[in-house]
């Protein structure tokens, strides 16, 4: 089949490379280069473990101080809060404990076949340098720290997540950088991470190019439907480009098309930022999440990249890059003798669902056109799998993974 | 009446090394540099007629050889067509997913590109579940056959289904329905070449065997009268049998090395250190055993074969010299090793130091030649540094070697062949804490003398998984083993002896100890022995449940009487000022240094010992 693939970020690009491999002939369509969006700055981590949704028990309680504290790890704009509103309440309403449960239930599905799906597109890509297994400390202040989100890690253990827990002492073997700040660590052995997202991206695109995808630089702005197909997508510039299939992966601009061919999807953006330490002098062997500052920290082959908050602010505002100075200063004091002579700042929009899942399915009113976006916090580790997957649904073979929880009519009521 | 010999051949990377031996005969030893280009009956045929030996005086030809080493290593053998479950064609790519370096950027693929390209693998239904059952039928056999058609004649497939070795009727049934449709290839059946658990070890051997055979065969048929070869376990089989499983010939040389390396420590916990042109290899030898291995390395393929325990590091006499950001750096083996060139090499470092003496069996040794090399490439002509670093290198090696297999390196004795191994063994010795170094007569000839000495072996696996409170269960699968290995070596015309042992961990470990074990022993004295085994190989015993999970049996028989050990021949003596005292043999070069002491052995070695 000729497929068009809509966005050639994480997520298009590895949906492409496994349509590849069932033989179809793929045409990326986007006005931006490979991982020039989201997929280009963030933190890196290829997580088995990550598979709890931000909206956690007790969440509603915080909301007042993100309106009030705007540099704080979650915030929202004032002059947002209003358009935002209707998506946060929904948000809430999936933070009890049985609806987390059974969210990352589904998202440990997504997420337990990361590297099977990764590796043999990495391995053809000659890429599979740019991702390594090495583990994820989980790091508190303390022990008591740490039990205040005890529930959510006895979750992913029951969902087969490995995780065992590091004391102080071992902590310091593990990480010697980590010394004295933190004194109660989570392993997760099985946990990985790229040394650059956006060189991962650019590897398996380039090799979607030498097996014979092509490359349409523009805007899609609608699509061409007869007999309940899509036969054609319409380009900005009134161009057109005919087609049999599409895999639309437009990451946070995706609601506006997926809108057109089925019920409306609540996507919102989750604004976040990076500061890049291109003179680390770490050793860090391992990606280090700081649970309590909510701060990712992976030490990449550009440098040290620190990269977390949340900002609701939509996708036309300007970056707001004092929130990646506040992670600066949060690093700082994680590793006092970290060298930040020389650092680079990025914002990027995660694609962002009420529910933390992503939409992985058909599109409701076309039997040609299947939707890959809304992985919100997890893109890069459920890119491949969601490839993997829409290559069965296109194929039209029984998915690998129960997808219902990622059904794009979720929301029509 | 003709002269009847045992004839011993190891074909290596730059030699090809001869021991003959014969009742009532002199033993006639042999070294010659190896004619990269000729073909291997060429160089057996040439080296035979340097030696003085007609072919009709070879009663029995023992070859060990480098080819299924390169071939593998350079990725002259293969493609080879896959056939897997459905669902698990992505098994080579897949591997173990785990980098020694996190931050390497370009790792080794888990499975060489070469050997299993995507396009030649299929995938076939039906399911065998964990238990051996058949949870689904074979279905879609007709795809394979075509994805099949493709292939030139005579190329290999390799069938690896899932829990083939608890149940090989899939493999068995595809295997035939493939005879019968492409009766020309060459076929590999993974319950056969390695039937042990974990998919992708056994996936890859199965591929390497599968890509060895029409190699194998080519080069090695021909060849008279047929020889018997040497396999990574240590022992000898006749060319068919070899041919039938070529993955065991992998590493062939390097185990006649280690073989010899245990003769030669009579009984004691022994590191061989066999240097010569391109490698070291380093094996290890406990109360005069060599120590066994479930896996081979070849440069950075790892493939899960029984194999005696050796270790190849990147270090010979034709290791280049080069500096670096004003760091002296080492880099991959001169070709020809050794003979000089514009290249600095270690042989051109202890050539300058006074080493080596003048002239060498099949090294040009000009002392202007190598001065002016090592000059142009380090900026000066003082060779002690280089020579320092690379003991120092092989030092660190041998004692990580030791350790990890719980052998302390500052009691054993350390056994050294090679070219160049007795040139440098006193010295890395005294880096190890050492206090007494085995140079063996004929050092130079290590290899080949342990081909001389090797057995006639086979061996059988049967993957399982059970406590330990059931081993009397195993008793009759090891009862048919044995017979079945004694059938086998009758058919080769020895009487064999056969050997039981069990792979053994304890609960949720991964890894496996072998314990030797006889059928009708109690289980506590297997766990006592178990317990022990773990205690001096990993350091402790946690002890609790500990399970089966594999029986082995491997039957060795003598083949015709043992070679007289060479005598060692006169030495020529050289001093230097510093007091190092150099002997010069045909073969190789000893050097003592000061400190150290050399006592003959009865049985011609020499043993160096350090004042203490
Ligand atoms: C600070 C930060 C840290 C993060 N850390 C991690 C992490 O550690 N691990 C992890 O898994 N995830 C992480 N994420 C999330 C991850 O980056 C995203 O989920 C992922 O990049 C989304 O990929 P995508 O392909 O869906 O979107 P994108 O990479 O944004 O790509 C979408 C593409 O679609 C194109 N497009 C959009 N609309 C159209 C249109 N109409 N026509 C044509 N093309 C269009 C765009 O131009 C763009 O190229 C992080 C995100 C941020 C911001």
């Amino acid at each position: 089949m000729r497929i068009a693939v809509i966005g050639n970020g994480i997520v298009g690009t590895a949906t492409a490379a496994w349509l590849q491999r069932d033989g179809h002939q793929v045409t990326f369509v986007d006005p931006l280069g490979p991982a020039e969006a989201t997929s280009f700055g963030n933190a890196g981590s290829l997580s088995p473990s990550a598979c709890l949704p931000v909206g956690m028990p007790g969440m509603w309680k915080k909301v007042p101080g993100w309106l009030l504290d705007p540099l704080g790890p979650l915030a929202v704009r004032w002059w947002y809060a209003p358009v935002v509103a209707p998506w946060l309440t929904r948000f809430l309403r999936h933070s009890s404990r049985e609806e987390v449960v059974r969210i990352a239930t589904a998202l440990r599905g997504l997420l337990a076949p990361i590297f099977d799906c990764y590796e043999p597109l990495l391995q053809r890509a000659n890429g599979s340098g740019l991702m390594r297994r090495s583990g994820c400390l989980y790091v508190y202040s303390g022990p008591e720290a740490a039990r205040q989100w005890a529930w959510g890690m006895n979750l992913r253990r029951s969902l087969g997540v490995e995780m065992r827990d590091v004391a102080e002492d071992e902590l310091v073997a593990l990480e010697p950088d980590l010394k004295g700040r933190f004194r109660f660590g989570i392993l997760a052995p099985e946990n990985g991470s790229t040394l650059d997202p956006a060189a991962m991206t650019r590897a398996l695109f380039e090799q979607c190019e030498r097996d014979g995808a092509q490359v349409h630089r523009a805007r899609v702005t609608g699509f061409r439907v007869k007999g309940g197909s899509v036969h054609a997508l319409e380009l900005e510039g009134d161009a057109t480009l005919e087609t049999e299939g599409v895999v639309l992966a437009g990451g946070a601009w995706s609601a506006r098309l997926a809108n057109q061919l089925g019920p409306r999807i609540p996507l919102e953006t989750q604004r976040g930022y990076h500061v890049t330490v291109g003179s680390n002098n770490l050793a860090l062997r391992h990606t280090v999440m700081a649970v309590e500052h909510n701060l990712m920290v992976n030490p990449m082959r550009m440098g040290l990249r620190l990269a977390g908050s949340v900002e609701f602010a939509g996708l036309n505002a300007a970056p707001d890059f004092r929130r990646a100075a506040m992670l600066l200063a949060r690093g700082k004091e994680m590793f006092p003798h970290l060298d930040t002579s020389v650092t680079s700042e990025w914002m990027g929009h995660r694609p962002c669902l009420p529910d933390s899942l992503p939409v992985i399915g058909r599109a409701p009113r076309v039997d040609n056109a299947w939707f890959a976006f809304g992985h919100g916090h997890i893109g890069m580790c459920g890119a491949a799998s969601t490839g993997r997957e829409i290559a069965h649904l296109v194929a039209g073979r029984d998915p690998e993974i129960d997808l219902s929880a990622f059904a794009p009519t979720r929301w029509a009521a | 009446m003709p002269r009847r010999l045992d004839v011993a051949i190891d074909v290596g990377g730059d030699f090809v090394d001869l021991v003959a031996h014969g009742a009532d005969q002199p033993t006639i030893l042999l070294k010659r540099p190896r004619d990269p280009e000729a073909a291997l009956g060429a160089t057996v045929a040439a080296l035979l007629a340097q030696a003085g030996i007609a072919p009709a005086e070879v009663a029995r030809l023992r070859l060990a050889t480098t080819l299924a080493t390169n071939a593998l290593v350079n990725g002259t053998a293969g493609p080879v067509a896959l056939v897997a479950t459905r669902g698990f064609a992505d098994v080579p790519d897949l591997g173990r997913q785990s980098k020694r370096d996190p931050m390497d950027e370009a790792p080794p693929p888990p499975t060489p590109h070469w050997l299993s390209p995507p396009d030649l693998r299929c995938e076939i239904g039906g399911r065998i579940d964990a238990r051996g059952e058949e949870v689904e039928p074979l279905e879609g056999l007709d795809a394979v056959l075509a994805h099949l058609a493709r292939l030139p004649p005579g190329a290999s497939a390799a069938i690896c289904l899932l829990f083939a070795p608890l149940n090989p009727a899939h493999e068995l049934a595809v295997a035939q329905a493939i005879a019968a449709a492409r009766p020309d290839l060459r076929l590999s059946l993974s319950h056969q070449v390695d039937p042990g658990p974990r998919e992708f070890e056994r996936t890859l051997a199965t591929l390497a065997d599968a890509a060895l055979k029409p190699l194998a065969a080519a080069r090695l048929s021909g060849l008279t009268p047929a020889p018997w070869v040497l396999r990574a376990e240590g022992g000898l089989a006749p060319l068919a049998e070899a041919l039938d499983h070529p993955l065991g010939l992998a590493l062939s040389g390097p185990a006649a090395g280690a073989r010899a390396v245990a003769f030669w420590a009579q009984g004691e916990n022994a590191i061989g250190l066999d240097m010569g042109g391109t490698t070291t290899e380093v094996s290890l030898v406990r109360a005069g055993q060599p120590l066994t291995a479930r896996e081979i390395g070849l440069g950075a393929l790892r493939l899960r074969c029984p194999a005696l325990d050796v270790e190849s590091l990147a270090m010979g006499g034709g290791t280049t010299l080069a500096l670096q950001e004003g760091r002296l750096r080492f880099g991959p083996a001169a070709r020809p090793a050794g003979r000089g060139g514009a290249q600095a090499t270690l042989t051109d470092a202890a050539l300058c130091a006074g080493w080596l003496p003048g002239a060498a069996p099949g090294l040009a040794l000009d002392r202007a030649a190598a001065a002016a090399a090592l000059v142009a490439a380090l900026g000066t002509a003082e060779a002690a540094p280089a020579l320092e670093l690379a003991e120092a290198v092989i030092a660190n090696a041998l004692r990580r070697i030791a350790l990890r297999r719980g052998l302390d390196p500052t009691r054993a004795l350390l056994v050294a062949g090679g070219g160049a191994g007795p040139l440098h063994a006193a010295a890395i010795a005294q880096r190890i804490g050492a206090r007494r170094v085995l140079l063996p007569p004929t050092p130079g000839l290590l290899s080949a003398f342990g081909v001389a000495l090797a057995p006639a072996a086979a061996s059988l696996e049967a993957s399982c998984d059970l406590a330990l409170e059931y081993v009397a269960q195993l008793a009759p699968q090891a009862a048919a083993q044995a017979a079945a290995l004694t059938a086998r070596l009758a058919a080769w015309g020895c009487t064999a002896r056969p050997a039981h042992s069990l792979a053994m961990a304890y609960g949720g470990q991964a890894e496996t100890l072998a314990v030797p074990f006889q059928p009708g022993e109690a289980p506590q004295d297997l766990a006592t022995r178990f317990d022990a085994l773990h205690a001096a190989t990993r350091g402790h015993d946690p002890g609790g449940a500990r399970r089966m999970l594999a029986l082995r049996c491997v039957a060795e028989a003598p083949l015709g009487p043992p070679p007289p050990p060479p005598s060692p021949g006169t030495l020529a003596h050289r001093t230097l000022p510093d007091g190092t005292q150099l002997r010069d043999g045909a073969d190789a070069t000893l050097r003592i240094p000061p400190g150290w002491q050399a006592m003959p052995r009865a049985d011609g070695a020499l043993l160096l010992e350090r004042a203490a």
